[in-house]
């Protein structure tokens, strides 16, 4: 099939959008100028790529929500930490009862030892 | 040489920096064909082509104060509907699929010489993909250089003129084929 560039020209002639375009588009204008300077607030600080409209609002419960996640992560963070102290000093102190307990024990053997031994007999030498 | 039309744009793009909505509209009616026809020819869809004409018209009257001549609002304006309607085309790319057929046109300015052969150029045009499918429409509904669309679409313009050499091709073998099934089912 062929067809010339000026019939490819042709086929994407403009097009006419209508006669109350302009009306509507200064409508949207009205309206846009209008709306809350936070708006405005939100079309400065939102990038071009990012499809969603920063609100004030959503912005502050973005920031309840990092503050709430913080401090509970700060909370269990030293809850944890108390944790493992409470651990390490119950560990310190079972050590150690088993290190008096050890002790009692050798001692307690070795006397029980000192008993059964048979005495050494000794030679009455005539003098 | 700037023209009449040239300075009245200029003074209207003036008065509507300084917040002249009457001087806006002017500049709106004087683009609206080019931005409306962009996304129109990109998207085939209206409805869609109408609110990205009018999402641009908004941006230009946020940025009035950034643009410096008729020229410059003229590229900024293409470069702008462009990304629009790349953007609506990802997002509205089922519907789009959809409304291929059957909605009727808006209306153009003079009666097109053979209206079927432009009707299936425009669908075949469908069937490219976007970045080819605008380099087409800057080509020959805007009547752009190769240097000006690789502006516009940040592309080496060895790479636009390759595009164009392309798509053409691709164009006259798809229009061929699809002439070609529709005698088929004719006959």
């Amino acid at each position: 099939m062929h067809f010339s560039e000026d019939d490819l020209a042709a086929a994407l002639r403009r097009k006419d959008p209508g006669p109350d375009f302009a009306q509507r588009v200064i409508k949207a204008v009205g309206e846009d100028r209008q709306q809350s300077p936070r708006a405005a607030l939100g079309r400065k600080f939102t990038p071009g790529w990012w499809p969603f409209r920063f609100s004030p609002v959503l912005g502050g419960a973005l920031a309840a929500v990092l503050v709430f996640a913080c401090w509970f992560g700060v909370a269990w963070y030293r809850a944890r930490q108390v944790e493992i102290a409470r651990g390490e000093k119950a560990r310190q102190e079972a050590i150690l009862a088993l290190r008096i307990t050890s002790a009692k024990l050798h001692h307690v053997f070795r006397h029980v030892n000192q008993q059964e031994a048979p005495q050494p007999k000794i030679r009455r030498q005539s003098l | 040489m700037p023209t009449d039309r040239e300075h009245q744009i200029e003074a209207a793009l003036r008065q509507a920096a300084r917040g002249d909505s009457d001087a806006f509209a002017d500049l709106v009616r004087e683009h609206q064909g080019m931005v409306f026809s962009i996304a129109w020819h990109f998207l085939q869809d209206r409805s869609v082509a109408e609110d990205v004409a009018q999402e641009v018209f908004l941006e230009l009257y946020r940025r009035l104060a950034d643009i410096q001549s008729p020229a410059h609002l003229t590229f900024w304006l293409r470069r702008v509907a462009t990304h629009r309607s790349f953007d609506h085309g990802r997002r509205f790319k089922s519907r789009r699929e959809q409304t291929l057929e059957g909605l009727p046109e808006p209306a153009s300015e003079k009666a097109e010489s053979d209206p079927l052969l432009h009707r299936q150029l425009r669908q075949t045009l469908m069937s490219l993909p976007e970045k080819q499918r605008m380099v087409v429409l800057l080509r020959y509904q805007e009547g752009l250089g190769p240097a000006e669309i690789a502006e516009i679409l940040e592309m080496p313009v060895n790479t636009v003129k390759s595009t164009l050499h392309r798509c053409l091709e691709e164009l006259r073998g798809k229009l061929t084929r699809r002439l070609g099934e529709v005698r088929y089912a004719f006959f």
